[in-house]
């Protein structure tokens, strides 16, 4: 897919674990770890509203665009 | 009582029916090809064992044999996708699988019967007749409706997949 999921280059810049930001917006950390990996088929904007508030960035921080 | 509950039921009673058929047919088969006393109904068709040839018995026998064994596997495969299907794994490969099956299946025996009834016809009366009834037709509707249902069930699983797979 050409939407790459940088969420493992936020949580390094915030040095935060997965597993806090797991806690922190309400979601599994095996559905975390699915979202990192690229694996997830969608995501919704209220995980995506969590994400950004937590890690205080903006979702292009965290998702990006890349042509096959 | 949910209604697939009872579906699962039916089906469990009428496949045990017809292993008890197969069981009875299987002992009767040397029986017919060695005393040849029989007037049997052969897809709707009377045969009089007695007219018939060793070889014209050998074929009539391989066609019913054949074509029962074939409604005997999609029934056998329907009860262990309604099976499935009870147990709540709606949109399993199994089910999905086995749907497109049954569905090839009934193809063929409908196909299959018409085929049966032209040969059965030829070495009977010696004439050429297509014999399609409503039975043919029904198996020719069940079997694509299966096919379908398959696609259908295909398309299920992938929309479950994307809202599992939805973070």
């Amino acid at each position: 897919m050409p939407i790459i999921v940088n969420l493992d280059v936020m949580l390094a810049k915030r040095k935060m674990k997965s597993k806090d930001l797991a806690e922190i917006i309400g979601i599994t950390t095996a559905n975390l770890s699915i979202l990192k990996s690229g694996k997830a088929k969608a995501i919704r904007f209220s995980t995506l509203e969590a994400i950004c508030k937590a890690l205080d960035c903006q979702p292009s921080d965290i998702l990006e665009y890349i042509e096959d | 009582m949910k209604a697939i509950n009872i579906l699962k039921r039916l089906i469990n009673i009428y496949y045990y029916l017809l292993v008890l058929v197969l069981i009875v047919g299987i002992l009767t088969i040397p029986l017919l090809i060695l005393k040849k006393k029989y007037v049997v109904k052969f897809l709707g068709e009377e045969v009089d064992l007695n007219t018939l040839s060793s070889l014209n018995m050998v074929i009539v026998l391989i066609l019913v044999a054949t074509l029962w064994f074939l409604y005997f596997k999609a029934i056998k495969l329907l009860k262990h996708s309604v099976h499935e299907l009870s147990e709540g794994h709606y949109f399993s490969k199994l089910a999905i699988g086995n749907f497109k099956t049954i569905g090839i299946l009934f193809l063929i025996c409908g196909l299959g019967e018409i085929f049966a009834k032209i040969i059965l016809n030829l070495i009977l009366k010696n004439s050429f007749r297509l014999g399609i009834d409503s039975s043919v037709v029904t198996f020719l509707i069940m079997g694509l409706f299966f096919m379908f249902l398959s696609e259908v069930f295909l398309k299920g699983s992938q929309l479950e997949e994307e809202n599992e797979l939805t973070i």
